[in-house]
């Protein structure tokens, strides 16, 4: 198998063909937009009487991506960045199969793990352990591959004995623990990461960033959006910003770093 | 494990194989839903049967005063309406909130969306199965034989799951566009406890009443309830047909509006 071999700062990733063999995730002229009334909320009774009146209710398009193509090699750890609502969670959403883009076209090899969001679909009435069958299923994985690996989901989340405790009972750092735990015990050929490391505190952070970097070296292809670069550029050997919805520079992450935080001054 | 936008296939069908495909996450989706809800009261599952026996005291009390129904049995006539209309009217209702209860799981994970109604659907009908019980119960000690035939039971009260679950589909496609259909369902509900055989007779109501309970569908569920309870048999053509023609359907119209209209709830919830 062809990878991208892991690169130190400052130096350029060995950039692999692009053949269909190694093509892990593809978006050719994807685009995507939003509508969003532009009155006010949207009942069938003013539906309804507009409709009376002649007067339709009006819509306003919210483009999020525009025409953007982008095609990650497997093994590739793209770091992707832009400002707040570049539309670097609506990229993600795309490549996760949450939302279909508007036209263009998303291809997608392999298994996929999207950590959009740590224990979506955690039942506060439930015990972690219990949690742990519930998160896992939504994941896609089967009741006894969660019980296989619960030892080390318990060990890695540090909860103890909490881990028989309602989720109410949780802080909101140890529900992220157990989200995580969870989350990275599974092995997806595809990690999409958005922004979920930032929370937690510093131990949990760092403790993360090893998990992520052991998902790499393992071969696991990686969409990784944040907004520290210190660690974008830890973990990720090519780069992607997006801004205004449009694919502005694909390339070695050094280059794209330096010339988004460049053009942020 | 492999996805291109552009082969997926008509909706329809993807759907269904996905929903066929995430069987252990329904599962577990209903039986945690259950969990949840009855796990701090163990008492909370004694609550759920005893409200259809509270409502049908208050209904047989004022009922049998002034108004002869000409039933037998008529407490067991009235608590075996009332649960298949309870188990219609809470599916069906909560499938208003199945999505956007599980919008942050729709946001981050792709997830076949129809398995928040199914499972919604089939919490209802597991937990208001239990009060079969108590209605066998009061049946017995009213004098109605305690027979073999009761063991059909869950067939008319799973077609109503079945039938709940096609309007489900509706209305959790509808509320994505229009928020204010809760409110309208709500009334719907109201004037459906009406239009339903639930404290009169069918067979005794002729002219405008009789004619809009034999047009509402949830009438064939009733009947067909209620037959078993009293005679331990279904009757195909008197209700049965009728309950699975409605059943299949409106979970063949619910499909096909739900699956027409999935693409957009992700970008409205
Ligand atoms: N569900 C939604 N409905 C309407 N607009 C949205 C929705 N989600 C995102 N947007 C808009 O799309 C744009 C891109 O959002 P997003 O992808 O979240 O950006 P980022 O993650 O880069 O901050 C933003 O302008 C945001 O307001
Ligand atoms: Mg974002």
């Amino acid at each position: 198998m062809t990878s991208l071999i892991a690169s130190r700062p400052g130096t350029a990733p060995n950039i692999v063909a692009d053949t269909d063999d190694n093509l892990a995730v593809a978006l050719t002229n994807v685009s995507v937009y939003y509508t969003t009334p532009v009155e006010r909320v949207p009942t069938l009774k003013e539906h309804i009487l507009r409709r009376i009146i002649g007067h339709r209710t009006q819509y306003r398009e919210h483009w999020a991506l525009r025409n953007v193509s982008l095609r990650v090699n497997r093994g590739e750890a793209i770091g992707i960045i832009g400002n707040n609502g570049a539309g670097k969670s609506t990229l993600l959403k795309v490549v996760a199969r949450i939302i279909t883009p508007r036209t263009g076209r998303v291809q997608v090899r392999g298994s996929m793990l999207p950590l959009l969001q740590l224990g979506a679909g955690f039942n506060n009435e439930l015990t972690g352990r219990e949690n742990i069958f519930l998160y896992g299923s939504i994941l896609g994985e089967s009741r006894a591959a969660m019980r296989a690996r619960m030892k080390s989901i318990i060990d890695f989340s540090e909860l103890g004995e909490y881990i028989d405790s309602p989720l109410r009972t949780y802080s909101s750092g140890m529900r992220i623990r157990l989200g995580f735990a969870i989350a990275s015990s599974l092995e997806p050929d595809i990690l999409l990461v958005d922004e979920v490391l930032a929370v937690g505190d510093m131990a949990f952070q760092q403790k993360c960033r090893v998990r992520i970097n052991e998902f790499r070296q393992s071969g696991c292809t990686i969409l990784f959006v944040s907004h520290a670069m210190a660690t974008i550029r830890e973990i990720c050997t090519t780069g992607a910003w997006i801004d205004r919805g449009e694919l502005r520079l694909h390339g070695p992450v050094d280059e794209v770093i330096q010339a988004y935080e460049q053009q942020q001054r | 494990m492999n996805y291109d936008s552009q082969q997926e296939g008509p909706p329809f069908v993807a759907e269904i194989r996905e929903l066929g495909q995430s069987y252990q996450l329904l599962a577990n989706l209903v039986w945690y839903n259950i969990a949840a809800r009855y796990r701090r009261t163990w008492v909370g599952i004694f609550w759920v049967m005893l409200y259809p026996l509270l409502m049908t005291a208050v209904l047989a009390v004022v009922f049998s005063g002034q108004y002869n129904p000409q039933v037998e049995h008529y407490i067991v006539y009235l608590l075996a309406g009332l649960i298949v209309w309870t188990v219609f009217s809470e599916a069906s209702a909560s499938s208003l909130y199945a999505l956007s209860a599980n919008a942050n799981i729709l946001n981050s994970i792709h997830v076949p969306p129809s398995i928040f109604v199914l499972s919604t659907v089939l919490s209802s009908l597991i937990v208001h199965s239990f009060e079969i019980l108590p209605l066998l119960l009061i049946a017995a000690m009213d004098g109605i034989p305690v027979q073999l035939g009761w063991l059909l039971l869950p067939v008319p009260l799973i077609l109503t799951a079945i039938f709940s679950f096609g309007i489900g589909l509706m209305l959790a496609s509808f509320v994505i566009y229009f928020t204010d259909i809760v409110n309208i369902y709500q009334v719907v509900l109201r004037i459906g406890f009406f239009a339903t055989p639930i404290f009169y007779n069918v067979a005794t109501n002729d002219g405008r009443l009789g004619f809009i309970l034999r047009l509402n569908p949830v009438t064939y569920y009733l009947e067909s309830f209620r037959y078993v309870v009293y005679h331990g048999q279904l009757r195909l053509l008197h209700d049965l047909l009728p309950a699975i023609l409605f059943a299949v359907l409106s979970v063949a119209l619910g499909w096909l509006i739900f699956t027409r209209v999935k693409r957009d709830f992700a970008y409205r919830i």
